[in-house]
């Protein structure tokens, strides 16, 4: 998925589902799409997430969780469901 | 010496110190030397590539602080590297960004080649030759995710088609390193850099376009480079394939914050020569100096120029203790310092008169192509909107009242101008700062430490109370900007209401810069800096750029400052925190 970049990855306690929610809220805000219309396995590019404005999501990701993430979290990992599941999974 | 810089003294730059740098290249005013306003002008004219001078700077060891000191080079302070450049710039830029061009060629191996890359690097650079960078492309100029310059694979290496354009040194370098594309539907990941080794690549496959005209610059060779089924060797791919677009944005925040030198060094010039004019100058039955608006216009460019320079200094000093701020960092020095240096240059023609319209008059006409050469700083490596753009999109978070980050340890040494630095943190840059600007958050840390200074004898009078006021002004303003963030729709619109709130974002963090850099340092400052007038003068114009309609008035700074800067300029010193011995001048004919 990640193309072999080695990031160095914390442990989110917040779930799956709940960080899917809260990046689909995001997504819709930036888009002006309903959260239900917001597929979580389409690449962030496809809703017109540019290289930077993704850089700026994982900060207000990483505000939101509490951890401190790689700034090209959503680079590597570049749906929703990836970085959910990269965040919950040991 | 004041303001003490570790490292200049060491055995590693042959002339020993950036004073000594200064000396040997002469007086510019000494018209037979290569360093000479008369030489470079000339080049200027006639569009001449300036080898004899850098081969010079080659002889004094300079290409040397384009290798870090891990490298075995003589970079141990990103800060020394600035004051060097200044002094280049202030000859003329033309030679400071060809000479300077290789930094940028060489820095994402630095930050990110393998042992071998950088044993290579280092032998390449330590034998004088150039290192250009490859990034822009015609079509597309900023917008590097649409490049064109295409890497594909195959067996043992890669082969390179398309044109890089507009790149520095392109015809001049024995390498050069390209931004390709990768992947064919490009993206985030789809982009990777190769060091491109010219000598010892097919020639057929490399094609070196023409000399471009330029309206400044016009010794610099602006060109172009083209690939032909050009293969490079596996070895050749810096990082890792796909790292292309995150490599060529760290690389760029050390160039970015180097800018800011390149720009100081113009403005120095600038500002010596109309000081120059304004004293000899006899208008109205007096010295065109003696003129409250010409005054003015002096005092405040000095203070301008301070300003700009704490900005820029504690950007070099970010890279070494704060590294994963660089984003922020380097692009408030990028956008403001060319930005404060061109108005300044603006102002100060005005002062000059008609002469700042003829090529050969008033010290051989360098004002006119300082004026020319200096436009260019805000447009190359990332333009004024790109910087305000890139700050723009994390403004939300930098300006989120502090809760945790506020807490960065306080004896980093960041702000104190004179303390040796540990080793550069060149490769621990980060594309987003993580919501934390350390001259922002320790802004209020600032009036705390002015309360204490009142009274104390080698401050000006009225200077603590002036400094104070500017300090909870900037508080207030911080305020303001998070309420008109939180407002705006979205910061990542490109807007003009977007990058104007960057602006005044950009100006704050200046004017924290400026105000934590003097607590720190005042020490080691030459006393008339030390005193703080300046600061004061300073401070109060962020403010009016902040407050556009507060009304000009004549501020009681004004003549203190002219004060300093006059004798600066009597003095040959450096106009900069360092105040820098430079070369003395002739004892005739300044004026021709």
């Amino acid at each position: 998925m990640n193309g072999g970049f080695p990031l160095q990855m914390p442990l989110s306690t917040t779930s799956a589902k709940d960080i899917e929610m809260w990046l689909a809220a995001q997504v819709a805000a930036i888009t002006g799409l309903s959260t239900d219309q917001v597929d979580v396995t389409q690449p962030f590019a496809e809703y017109g997430l540019d290289s930077l404005k993704a850089v700026t999501l994982v900060a207000d990701l990483e505000y939101w969780l509490g951890l401190d993430l790689p700034a090209t979290l959503f680079w590597d990992f570049p749906t929703i469901e990836a970085v959910a599941k990269v965040l919950t999974s040991s | 010496m004041f303001l003490s810089t570790p490292g200049l003294d060491g055995p590693l730059l042959a002339a020993a110190s950036a004073e000594a740098l200064d000396r040997s290249l002469g007086h510019p005013l000494e018209d037979g030397r290569p360093f000479s306003f008369r030489q470079l002008i000339a080049l200027d004219e006639s569009e001449h590539y300036p080898e004899s001078q850098l081969g010079a700077l080659r002889d004094l060891g300079l290409h040397r602080y384009h290798i870090p000191a891990q490298d075995g080079g003589a970079l141990t302070s990103v800060q020394e590297l600035i004051l060097l450049v200044q002094l280049l710039a202030r000859r003329d830029l033309s030679v400071a960004v060809a000479h300077s061009t290789t930094l940028l060629g060489s820095m994402t191996t630095w930050q990110a080649g393998t042992d071998a890359q950088r044993r290579a690097m280092q032998q390449r650079i330590s034998r004088g030759q150039n290192v250009a960078f490859g990034l822009t492309e015609r079509a597309h100029g900023s917008d590097v995710t649409a490049n064109q310059v295409q890497a594909d694979k195959v067996d043992g290496g890669w082969v390179l088609n398309g044109q890089k354009w507009l790149i520095a040194n392109a015809n001049r370098s024995a390498a050069v390193t390209v931004y390709a594309r990768t992947d064919p539907r490009g993206g985030v990941r789809g982009f990777s850099l190769f060091l491109v080794d010219k000598e010892h690549a097919d020639q057929s496959s490399i094609r070196h376009l023409p000399k471009i005209p330029t309206l400044g610059l016009r010794a610099c060779d602006v060109s172009g480079i083209e690939f032909d089924n050009c293969f490079v060797p596996d070895t050749a791919l810096v990082g890792q394939q796909g790292a292309g677009l995150e490599l060529a944005t760290k690389g760029l925040y050390v160039t970015r914050t180097v800018c800011g030198g390149l720009a100081l060094g113009a403005a120095d010039t600038a500002l010596r020569v109309v000081t120059d004019f304004a004293l000899t100058r006899q208008l109205y039955g007096g010295a065109l100096v003696d003129i409250p608006h010409a005054q003015a216009s002096l005092a405040e460019s000095f203070a301008d120029l301070l300003v700009a320079e704490s900005t820029t200094l504690t950007a070099a000093r970010a890279m070494h203790v704060m590294p994963r701020q660089m984003s922020i960092w380097s692009a408030v020095v990028k956008y403001l310092v060319p930005e404060t240096v061109e108005a300044m240059v603006s102002r100060l023609s005005a002062v000059l008169g008609a002469r700042y319209f003829l090529r050969d008059e008033h010290w051989r006409g360098i004002f006119q192509k300082v004026y020319r050469d200096c436009g260019i700083i805000s447009v190359f490596e990332g333009s004024s909107a790109v910087q305000l753009n890139d700050i723009a999109l994390q403004l939300g978070q930098l300006l989120r009242p502090p809760e945790h980050g506020s807490g960065a340890p306080q004896d980093d040494s960041l702000f104190d101008l004179t303390a040796a630095l540990p080793a550069a943190r060149l490769s621990d840059f980060d594309l987003s700062a993580h919501a934390r600007d350390a001259a922002v958050s320790r802004l209020s840390q600032a009036a705390e430490r002015l309360a204490g200074l009142q009274g104390d004898p080698t401050v000006a009078p009225g200077v603590v109370d002036a400094l104070l006021e500017s300090a909870h002004f900037l508080e207030g303003q911080l305020s303001r900007l998070r309420s008109a963030v939180a407002a705006h729709a979205s910061m990542a619109d490109r807007s003009p209401e977007a990058l104007g709130l960057a602006r005044r974002f950009c100006l704050i963090h200046a004017g924290a810069a400026a105000l934590l850099s003097w607590l720190d340092s005042r020490h080691g400052l030459h006393p008339a800096l030390a005193a703080g007038e300046w600061l004061a003068l300073g401070l109060d114009r962020l403010g009016a750029q902040l407050q556009p309609d507060s009304n000009q008035r004549t501020s009681p700074w004004t003549r203190p400052v002219l004060e300093t800067l006059l004798e600066f300029h009597r003095t040959d010193r450096l106009f900069s925190l360092t105040a820098l011995n430079l070369a003395p001048g002739p004892d005739r004919d300044r004026t021709a």
